[in-house]
């Protein structure tokens, strides 16, 4: 099973382009995921903020 | 024909293309995992190795896609910016914003798995070629876009289309990415696939499918990426209007008190 994953002399090159690859994805994913739950949860708070003002006056 | 016109009307207005975008996103991500786990799997352990390269070739299956995709996105970014300059439509704004961090991504991952891939080949991790320094020039035209709109992020549609003017002009770098390999003497390779079916490149399909499968992956993936970050910009500039209050699902009275605007561009 490990001489599948053996590349050889090419071990470091091989399995640091892939790792470059999946790890940039990842980074990406919850990048873009996690801006836009912080963007929903930003005007949430403000619509609640105006409800309120709108409440007490 | 009608349906087409509707659909693109639909497309064009913040509400709707949020609405109907959001049906895409689980599907595509779906697809992009599925497909990047088996190209990964076929390419590393089940394509043959290469006579000349061995091994070291397998890079090929992350390089290639990235480089492809760091091209397309571009690519994308012009026309879309063209749309943003000539007809000032909303959501193509976003779309060309959205799609700036991903292509920058795809940038640096083919600068990166390229070097990778020079050192044992070439013995060298950079070299001041046609193709490499064309490749940089891509990454600094994609922070040039993200640049010129951050420095006038107040006013978004301004800024937009300053962004814009940069993103057409840099579109002349494309060709001379794509053919610096002909044009100059390099040590970059050849194109490895053809679409003519020319005698150049791979000709074996256990080498070629996992090639296709993983630029297939990466399509999927910058189309999720790209629309969450087109929601994102969309709820961003348009976040005082009705529709957007509904789509994050504020309560009723918030809905009906704020502006009765409901966000067309």
């Amino acid at each position: 099973m490990m001489e599948l994953f053996d590349m050889g002399k090419y071990n470091f090159y091989v399995w640091g382009s892939i790792g470059i690859f999946v790890l940039a994805l990842v980074v990406d994913f919850i990048g873009a995921s996690s801006k836009h739950r912080k963007i929903k949860k930003q005007i949430k708070a403000q619509n609640r903020k105006i409800d309120n003002r709108r409440k007490q006056a | 024909m009608n349906r087409i016109v509707k659909f693109y009307h639909e497309m064009g207005s913040p509400p709707s293309f949020y609405r109907i975008t959001s049906h895409w996103l689980k599907p595509m991500l779906f697809l992009a995992i599925v497909l990047t786990l088996y190209g990964l799997v076929d390419g590393l352990f089940f394509a043959p190795t290469d006579y000349q390269q061995g091994d070291s070739y397998r890079i090929i299956f992350v390089h290639v896609p990235a480089a492809w995709m760091s091209m397309f996105i571009y690519a994308i970014i012009g026309i879309t910016g063209i749309i943003t300059f000539v007809w000032r439509m909303k959501v193509a704004e976003a779309v060309m914003m959205a799609s700036v961090p991903i292509g920058a991504l795809f940038t640096v991952i083919t600068l990166l798995t390229g070097m990778l891939w020079g050192k044992p080949m070439w013995g060298t991790y950079w070299d001041w070629d046609a193709r490499m320094t064309s490749e940089l020039i891509l990454l600094f035209l994609y922070i040039g876009v993200a640049g010129i709109y951050s420095a006038y992020e107040e006013d978004p549609r301004k800024a937009a289309r300053l962004a814009a003017l940069v993103a057409i002009i840099g579109l002349v770098n494309l060709p001379v990415i794509r053919y610096s390999v002909t044009w100059w003497s390099s040590i970059h390779q050849g194109s490895s696939v053809s679409l003519m079916g020319g005698s150049n490149g791979i000709q074996d399909w256990d080498m070629l499918r996992p090639l296709l499968v993983m630029a297939l992956a990466t399509k999927f993936y910058y189309i999720y990426s790209m629309l969450t970050r087109t929601q994102t910009y969309l709820l961003k500039t348009e976040s005082k209007k009705k529709w957007v209050a509904e789509a994050v699902g504020s309560q009723a009275e918030t809905i009906q008190s704020t502006t009765s605007n409901d966000g067309a561009s």
